[in-house]
């Protein structure tokens, strides 16, 4: 009887079959509960979490126990000017010039990376969500206005104009990680926006708003416990894509020296002067910081990736 | 289909004056502007300053700042009057009638704050390096990524599309810029086969686009080509390796889906064989979506690839837009930003007129 329940509710009894056991318990899972379930059955979420847990230990961590004498550089031999390679006490190598530890520069840099990408990505989908929201819930002219913004927004190439602002502000005394997290942010809110607005628009008018409505339910009340629930699948989906977005955004315009100034290294910055040494044959400079940004986007896109099998509804399994 | 492709031609219109028209209004509130150079420049006096403003017309009000740019206002004189040019008609018509022939519509996009040439020269001697970096490598991209996806869709599970699998997700993950410097380490730095970056070999060639390297062309073609072409070989695999990566694995997944539409099954009962439902049901509705998407990798075309183009020193639009960044030349960075709008409004028009006309199920 059990057996025939279960299956019949779509509930899966042990593998291999044969009779059902006696107190078998019913199981029966949440919504998170099934999608953590999902998340760590695709095996690249598990893999994807490893990768960047390692890299945030090293980052926060590293960057405690390793000596940090930025301004600190004793005067070198000139015949080490393009900087020593890896070797026992120094397992990045050495920066040409200044002759600084690289992996010094890697932990303290990420810090700053890390940090640009997780707070455009939190200030980019808050914003985002919020201009969702308000669009697909309130509907009409404010819905035209802000979809109509969303679009222009849209048709500006935007990595021209992030580095055109990029350098208005670095020339206007900035050049600080603030301002980049506010050009990011501004160049970023757009599409989530549009999906959240999507999401709105399909559970808008379902029963179990209505039943609210009817029930003298305020409508911010509304829109954050009865609306908002049903959307955040996209909305964390798309986070680890915006952090890592914004991780290599930033490491392409502080590499050209319109980011971050270089007193606060980034993984961006710190190779700015690399390209010379590496035609000397310094690899060492621009691969371990290298390695880092593409190990942090691999795994920021596996994570991404496995939450889309798991919250994905159409996916459900 | 005609009246639609009219209504999209000029909604396209307005929408890249819309565009024009933000990115002003973006450069005038940002801090700074044209003269903010000199700021701090001991030798330029006040009057200097007041002299150079004027001459710039930076002393006007935006917007009939923003109007001479466009050209539907005069030069030579003041808003309301400026409307009209000297011949007694509208400025905004074309200079044989107006008059008028300063401004966007009467193609001119002033001149460059930094070295005082014409825009539109600085920019149309940049667009040829572009377009053969930019054609070169959106044809090997485009057709390798089809026919990678097509044949990983079509055998999906199996150990090929197993592995590329895997390497194309890897590979999509990498940013250009550090792609790029791992190819000029291991072609260039280590094994010496290709040159670094540039599109010359700066030694015993003229430079690009100069009037010798045109006259060694024509008494030594051989010459010259074979030097483009291994100066080509780096940047070009940068674009294919990145783009490939992202583009396969969109084929793949919409070759996938049409194999699961119902007209497959169908075609599949009445008795088909393979071959003919492979080429003639799957691919056909399962290469619509990239078909479309071909029209977006059109600003790329123009707009150059600004990643790839720095890193590897190639003189193109890319390459321009980073100077006109790093200088602050407000009409150079203007008249390019107009050029990248232009072309996404013609990409989208393209990949929505594709759409309407490839797609059975759109009736206008």
């Amino acid at each position: 009887m059990t057996g025939v329940l279960k299956s019949f509710l779509g509930i899966r009894g042990p593998k291999g079959g044969g009779a059902p056991k006696l107190h078998a318990e019913a199981v029966s899972e949440s919504p998170w509960q099934q999608a953590r379930r999902r998340f760590f059955a695709a095996r690249m979420g598990p893999w994807g979490l490893a990768i960047i847990g390692t890299i945030f230990l090293f980052v926060i961590i590293g960057s405690l126990l390793l000596p940090f004498d930025f301004y600190n550089v004793p005067i070198r031999d000139v015949q080490t000017y393009t900087g020593r390679p890896p070797a026992w006490g120094r397992p990045f190598g050495e920066t040409g010039m200044l002759q600084l530890d690289v992996m010094m520069l890697v932990a303290n840099g990420g810090r700053t990376s890390l940090l640009i990408g997780f707070a455009t990505a939190i200030g980019s989908i808050g914003i985002g969500t919020f201009v969702g929201v308000i669009s697909g819930f309130f509907g009409g002219k404010v819905d035209t206005l802000l979809m109509r913004l969303a679009d222009i927004f849209l048709m500006i190439p935007s990595l021209f104009v992030i580095l055109v602002l990029a350098r208005i502000f670095q020339g206007s005394g900035g050049g600080g990680v603030l301002s980049l997290i506010t050009v990011f942010i501004a160049f970023g809110w757009m599409g989530i926006a549009r999906l959240v607005r999507g999401q709105v628009l399909a559970v808008r008018e379902m029963e179990y708003v209505e039943a609210a409505r009817a029930l003298g339910v305020r409508p911010i009340r509304i829109a954050l416990r009865h609306i908002l629930p049903n959307a955040i699948g996209p909305i964390v989906v798309s986070f680890p894509f915006a952090v890592g977005g914004a991780i290599i955004s930033e490491a392409f315009i502080s590499y050209l020296g319109f980011g971050v100034s270089g007193d606060t290294p980034t993984w961006g910055n710190i190779l700015s002067e690399s390209t010379t040494f590496l035609l000397q044959g310094n690899w060492w400079w621009i691969g371990f910081p290298g390695l880092f940004i593409i190990l942090t986007a691999l795994s920021i896109n596996m994570i991404g990736d496995a939450l889309r099998a798991a919250l994905d509804p159409r996916g459900r399994k | 289909m005609l009246k639609y492709a009219l209504r999209r031609i000029g909604a396209s219109i307005l929408i890249v004056l819309g565009t024009t028209v933000l990115i002003y209004l973006l450069l005038l509130a940002a801090p700074g502007g044209p003269a903010q150079k000199y700021a701090n420049n001991p030798k330029f006096t006040a009057i200097q300053v007041q002299a150079y403003t004027k001459a710039l017309g930076l002393d006007k009000s935006p917007i009939e700042q923003y109007c001479r740019w466009l050209g539907a206002c005069n030069r030579n004189a003041d808003l309301p009057g400026s409307l009209i040019g000297p011949t007694g008609f509208p400025s905004f018509l074309p200079t044989q009638i107006s008059g008028v022939d300063s401004g966007l519509l009467h193609l001119d996009l002033g001149y460059s704050i930094n070295d005082g040439n014409p825009v539109l020269e600085r920019m149309t001697s940049a667009l040829l390096p572009t377009l053969i970096l930019a054609i070169l490598s959106a044809t090997i991209w485009l057709s390798v990524a089809v026919l990678l996806g097509v044949v990983t869709g079509l055998k999906n599970g199996g150990l090929f599309d197993n592995s590329v699998s895997v390497v194309t997700y890897v590979l999509y993950s990498f940013p250009t810029f550090l792609l790029g410097f791992g190819l000029i380490w291991i072609f260039a730095v280590v094994l010496h086969l290709l040159p670094v970056s540039g599109m010359t070999d700066p030694r015993n060639m003229p430079a690009f686009g100069s009037e010798a390297y045109w006259a060694l062309a024509t008494v030594d073609p051989l010459k010259v080509i074979s030097d483009l072409g291994s100066h080509l070989v780096l940047p070009v695999a940068t674009l294919v390796i990145v783009s490939i990566a992202g583009d396969s694995r969109y084929v793949r997944q919409s070759v996938i889906e049409s194999m699961g539409m119902e007209h497959v099954r169908t075609a599949r009962s009445k008795g088909l064989s393979e071959r003919r439902i492979n080429m003639r049901h799957i691919l056909r509705t399962g290469l619509i979506p990239f078909a479309t998407n071909l029209g977006l990798a059109f600003p790329f075309l123009v707009g150059g690839a600004l990643v790839t183009e720095t890193i590897f020193s190639w003189p193109g639009i890319g390459r321009l837009t980073l100077t006109a960044i790093g200088g602050l030349d407000y009409p150079l960075l203007m008249g390019i930003l107009t050029l990248g709008a232009l072309a996404v409004a013609i990409g989208n028009l393209i990949s929505d007129l594709l759409y309407a006309a490839l797609d059975p199920r759109v009736r206008l």
